[in-house]
This record gives structure tokens, sequence and C-alpha cells, in this order.
């Protein structure tokens, strides 16, 4: 039994997993009309003129990075870059709880959620879902020796 | 002996070549499915691109000048103007709220249950000039469930509804009637016949609904609602319920409590007096 920390199957585990995070998630926002250029918009991070560019580049990106670590191919690189992007979100969504901005009430589609301590909680998880998924794209960017890959 | 050895110094240096040229081999192999994989990602993140720039998505309504208003909308902001306080001789000092909202947005109706009372009440007082800003953002998000259940563009025909009671004389009503019937799960969407009813539960009767019925079949206010759409885009609103007091946008926590909106109202008309 080889030990945990780069272990090859761990790590195909992790960039087969995000993986399909990003291929989700980008697919998502790029079928969504205004999906994506509403949802940057709603973090008020950036000037909202620039949101529709990102809203474009966005998805695209994820995707990208998705059929990258799907095939295993710049697993290195794209394990990396998944640990910047998420990094991003989470400061992203905690700027959002600091501010005290209500982004979740219909906004995407889903609940109507309004209580702070309904907030609170989402926000919650989503930081500590997107820094499990930060943590996995270090790992790869570390160890990105893994099984399945169309790169040894 | 020296022979031998020599031989075996042979067979592990051959060896150790070998696994170099292996390397060597795998390490081209590697460079070459890097490239051609790279390249086919880009294809693909290329062809992804053009789909929506092709699909014409993302654009969004542009503003028709020409487009019909109802009573009393003015196409500097595409809002509904309710109260009194608009018409006060001094209406410029008295403040202005504007509140963003999608007829189909669970928030905003929850909105009305929380601060609606307090808002009417200001309003009755003339002390704040309210203005309705529709949008109807939610239909793109909604627009399966909204076909599923039979209300295709429900956000946009619910504001056009609102437009022909606002032409009735029963806007500020038939907005919160709207809101008190909005359907439990959210997607389902409001019926014409729903709105029908609330139209006259709030006294559009007779002939006026005759006229409420013919303007909301015949779109009259489609324009109007899709001008009001491209100023929620426009003016950079992210979600809603937004509220905006003075230009001020308003936290969740300052619209969704009703002491705390009615003090700042109130200290905003102090403020411009």
């Amino acid at each position: 039994m080889k030990r945990i920390l780069g272990n090859p199957l761990v790590g195909t585990l992790f960039r087969v997993i995000l993986a399909f995070v990003f291929l989700y998630a980008g697919g998502v926002k790029l079928i969504e009309d205004h999906g994506a250029r509403d949802a940057i918009m709603a973090y008020r991070l950036i000037p909202p003129s620039f949101a529709p560019v990102l809203g474009y580049v966005l998805p695209l990106v994820e995707i990208g990075l998705g059929l990258l670590l799907l095939v295993g191919l710049f697993v290195k690189e794209a394990g990396l870059a998944s640990a910047i992007i998420m990094f991003l979100f989470i400061i992203g969504i905690a700027s959002v709880w600091i501010r005290g901005y209500s982004i979740d009430c219909g906004c995407f589609g889903g609940g109507g959620d309004i209580s702070p301590e309904g907030r609170s909680a989402r926000y919650a998880i989503e930081i500590v879902r997107d820094a499990v998924f930060t943590l996995m794209g270090f790992w790869l960017y570390r160890w990105p020796s893994t099984l399945i890959a169309l790169e040894k | 002996m020296a022979k031998d050895n020599t031989g075996a110094k042979d067979a592990r240096n051959a060896a150790a070549a070998a696994r170099a040229e292996a390397k060597a081999t795998e390490q081209a192999r590697d460079r070459k499915v890097r490239i051609i994989g790279g390249l086919v990602v880009l294809v693909v993140m290329g062809g992804l691109l053009a789909i929506p720039l092709i699909a014409g998505k993302n654009k969004g309504p542009d503003t028709n000048a020409s487009a019909a208003v109802p009573t009393g909308v003015t196409k500097d902001t595409y809002g509904v103007k309710i109260g009194s306080a608009w018409s006060a001789p001094n209406a410029d000092k008295i403040p202005l709220l504007q509140i963003w909202e999608d007829f189909q947005c669970p928030a905003c109706a929850q909105l009305e249950v929380n601060s609606g009372e307090a808002i009417n009440k200001l309003v009755d007082d003339g002390a704040v000039r309210l203005e309705l800003r529709p949008t109807i953002f939610l239909d793109d998000k909604l627009s399966g469930q909204n076909m599923a259940a039979g209300n295709p563009d429900s956000s946009k025909v619910t504001t056009m509804a609102f437009g022909c009671a606002v032409d009735a004389g029963k806007g500020k009503d038939f907005h919160r009637t709207v809101f008190a019937n909005q359907p439990k799960t959210e997607g389902d969407g409001f019926s014409i016949g729903l709105l029908t009813q609330v139209a006259q539960s709030t006294g559009i009767t007779g002939t006026a609904l005759t006229t409420f019925n013919e303007c909301l079949a015949s779109k009259k206010y489609e324009g109007w609602v899709n001008n009001s759409y491209d100023r929620f885009s426009k003016e950079g609103v992210t979600s809603t319920p937004s509220g905006i007091l003075n230009g001020k946008e308003l936290t969740g926590e300052e619209l969704f409590t009703p002491e705390t909106l009615t003090k700042l109202v109130l200290a905003a008309g102090k403020s411009s007096k």
C-alpha cells in the first residue's frame, strides 16, 4: 500500500472530480442566456460593463480546464489554474458575505432564502466546497502524475 | 575475467542507452500529445465561443423609444410612479425610492410581506416618491419551468398586465395583489386567468376590464417591458429586489426591515429640506 500523499490513485480521482465540476459549471453558464453575466454582476466586484466579457470568457476557461483534466493533459498547469480560479471564487463569495448583499434571492433560479441565517449557512457551505476544490487543484499541481492520462 | 567484465559493462551501458532512448521517445510522444491535445482543446473552446455569437445570445433587448408606455410612465426611466408626492409642489425635495422587482422573484414577494405596509404608509403620507421598476430577467432562468406550466415568459406577461392595470388607475393595488398571489413554486408562473382575476379583485370591472383584457391580449406594453428590462441591464442592477433611495443602493437588511427603511426615507426627506 503506497502512502496517501501523492498517491496517483487519489490524484486521478481528484482530476476526474475537478474535470466534471468545471465541465458542469461551464456548461450551465454557457447554456443560460444571461446566466453568467448576471451572476458575475451580482458579485459586484468588477465594473458592470466588464461583466458581459467575463460572462463569455469564464465558461470557456472552465470548459477548457475541464477537458484538459478529463483527458489528463497539462495536469500540472491545469491543477494550478483550477486552484487559482477556485480561490478567486472563495474571495468573491466571502466579499459578498461580508458586504451583506443578498445575491441568492431567485437570482440563481434556486431558493428564495433571504433570512440572514440561511444566507450565512449557504455562503459557508459554498466556501468550504470551493476550498476543497482548491486543495484538489494544488494536489494536482504538486503531484501531477495520475492514471489513465494522455500524458505520462 | 577481464573480458567478461568488459562484456558486463557493455551490457549495462547498452541497457542504460536503451532506457535513455525509451525516455526520450516517451518525452517526444508526450510533447506531441500535449501539442495536439492543447490545440484540440483550443479549437473546442473557439467553437463554443462562436455559439452565443451566432445565436445572438447575451445581447439583451435594445431600447425602442417609440413603444407605448402606461399612463404616467416617462421615457427617462420607464418606471411606474406611485403616490401623490410626485405631483406635490416640492416634489423634487421628496425622497425618491426606486424598487427593482421581477414578478416571479420569491424574494420580491417576501419584500411585500416584510416592508409593503411601511412603504404604503410612506406613499400615503406623501413622504416618498415611489417608483416601481420592473425587470423580467427570471424569464430566461425559468423558461423551462414556465413552459412546462403553460405560462411562457411569465414575468414579461405579468409586467405587461401591470402596465394595463396602471392605465386603469390600479397600478399600486395590482402590484400588491399579484405578489400576494405569486405561485408557491418558483417557475410555475402566472396564468392569464389568474392575472385577470387579480385585476378584477383590484376593482377593474365592466368596460375597464374589457380594456384591460384587450390591452393584455394585444401585448400593448411588450415594448415598454423590454425597455425597462434594458435599463435594468444598463444601470448595472444585479439582483431583485433592489432598493435605491435617492440614488444610493440600500442593503438587503435596510430594505427588508420596515422600521429601518422608514427611518432612512424620513431622514433623507429631512436632509434635503
